[in-house]
């Protein structure tokens, strides 16, 4: 029975003390970030185009391609239901609609009605 | 072989070369656009059950700009193994001569023209003579026209093929309509799937065999970059004979892929 205690409080200690460090260790490192990166705002630009023309996936496929090759993009998404284009940019990168129009007519397609969408961030 | 009966081959292999590269027609072409700068495949083996023969085809396109393109298509001969292995490469250019796109149709209409580029050459023999005869070339000139609405996508092309020296001239016209069995409905963003049925009508016409009407059922499974696709194309009508007569109405079944690079 001693025997059973003994190895059972073996087994706790290492586990109370990750469970007791843990914590900590996060916080640490929320400090040190917080720390490191200047409190502020950022912004995301997003450009939403119409895409006229397209009538497979074959042709989602050509201008998902040529969407996502341009500078600065961090995503490009191409939907064949709603004949739309949704390209959102890096963090604090400005949208630049002449290459997104440039890029869907070099795909072979027309481009429809262009909105750009701006979300505001806060840094942490 | 004689020549009459290698003309025959030959018109029998351009009977069987689908002419599509890209877009969704097995035989068709099509008018609807290949990106600037991208790149597309296709392999297609063709399996004639009539005449035993079995054709692997690969076509190579290329997007000069929006719209332009140009594609090179070359038969090889796998069955009978004592043909040439290359039979004559064809390259196209395509032009898109008018697009008109609204929020869920299109129409474009394309100009085509280019050659067909002899790569092989034929032993004739006349009596008890044998003479060496390069294969001619052929001079391409046609239209193609896409109209796309909802689930239903049309094609209809006509190619003209005017012969260098004795290779004689030849006509081929394709309809072609490809309908969306699923999805019913696209998802909202990214790439999905489609299932298609193609169903077309094409007419494949020289001095020897005349015009032979085909018929072609098919299916394709498209899924992003690639194409999966079968099918069978069916002679309608017999072939005239090279000796006189009619031959037989051929069977020609259809596998292949295509590549969106």
């Amino acid at each position: 029975m001693r025997k059973h205690h003994t190895l059972a409080l073996l087994l706790c200690v290492p586990l109370i003390c990750v469970a007791a460090t843990a914590p900590a260790t996060k916080t640490a490192i929320k400090a040190a970030t917080k720390a490191t990166k200047p409190a502020g705002k950022y912004t995301q630009e997003t450009i939403i185009s119409g895409i006229k023309g397209m009538t497979c996936q074959f042709c989602v496929y050509g201008v998902k391609k040529k969407l996502s090759n341009l500078p600065n993009v961090q995503r490009a998404q191409v939907s064949l239901k709603r004949r739309k284009g949704r390209i959102t940019y890096k963090p604090g990168k400005e949208a630049n609609v002449k290459a997104v129009e440039a890029a869907i007519k070099d795909a072979g397609y027309t481009v429809g009605k262009i909105e750009v969408v701006t979300k505001s961030k806060k840094k942490r | 072989m004689k020549l009459s009966k290698r003309i025959c081959q030959l018109g029998l292999i351009a009977t069987l070369i689908p002419a599509t590269l890209f877009g969704l027609g097995l035989r068709a072409f099509v008018a609807v656009p290949l990106a600037k700068g991208d790149w597309m495949l296709r392999e297609l083996y063709m399996n004639n059950d009539t005449a035993k023969m079995e054709v692997m085809m690969t076509a190579v396109g290329y997007g000069i700009t929006a719209k332009d393109m140009i594609m090179v298509m070359a038969p090889a001969v796998v069955k009978p193994a004592k043909n040439p292995s290359i039979s004559n490469v064809t390259v196209l250019y395509r032009r898109t001569l008018f697009q008109k796109d609204t929020a869920d149709t299109t129409l474009r209409l394309g100009l085509l023209a280019g050659a067909d580029i002899a790569t092989s050459s034929t032993v004739t023999t006349s009596g008890n003579s044998a003479t060496t005869k390069n294969l001619y070339g052929a001079t391409d000139a046609g239209l193609v026209a896409t109209y796309f609405k909802g689930r239903n996508q049309f094609d209809v092309d006509y190619l003209y093929k005017v012969g260098e020296q004795s290779r004689i001239n030849s006509y081929q016209y394709d309809t072609s309509w490809q309908y969306r069995l699923s999805p019913a409905e696209f998802s909202e963003w990214g790439l999905g799937h489609m299932i298609n049925a193609v169903v077309e009508y094409s007419g494949r016409w020289n001095n020897v065999t005349e015009l032979v009407h085909q018929g072609t059922l098919g299916l394709q499974y498209v899924s992003g970059q690639l194409v999966v696709e079968g099918g069978v194309v069916q002679d309608l009508n017999k072939p005239k004979a090279a000796g006189g007569g009619y031959g037989k109405k051929a069977t020609t079944y259809l596998l292949g892929f295509r590549l969106h690079l």
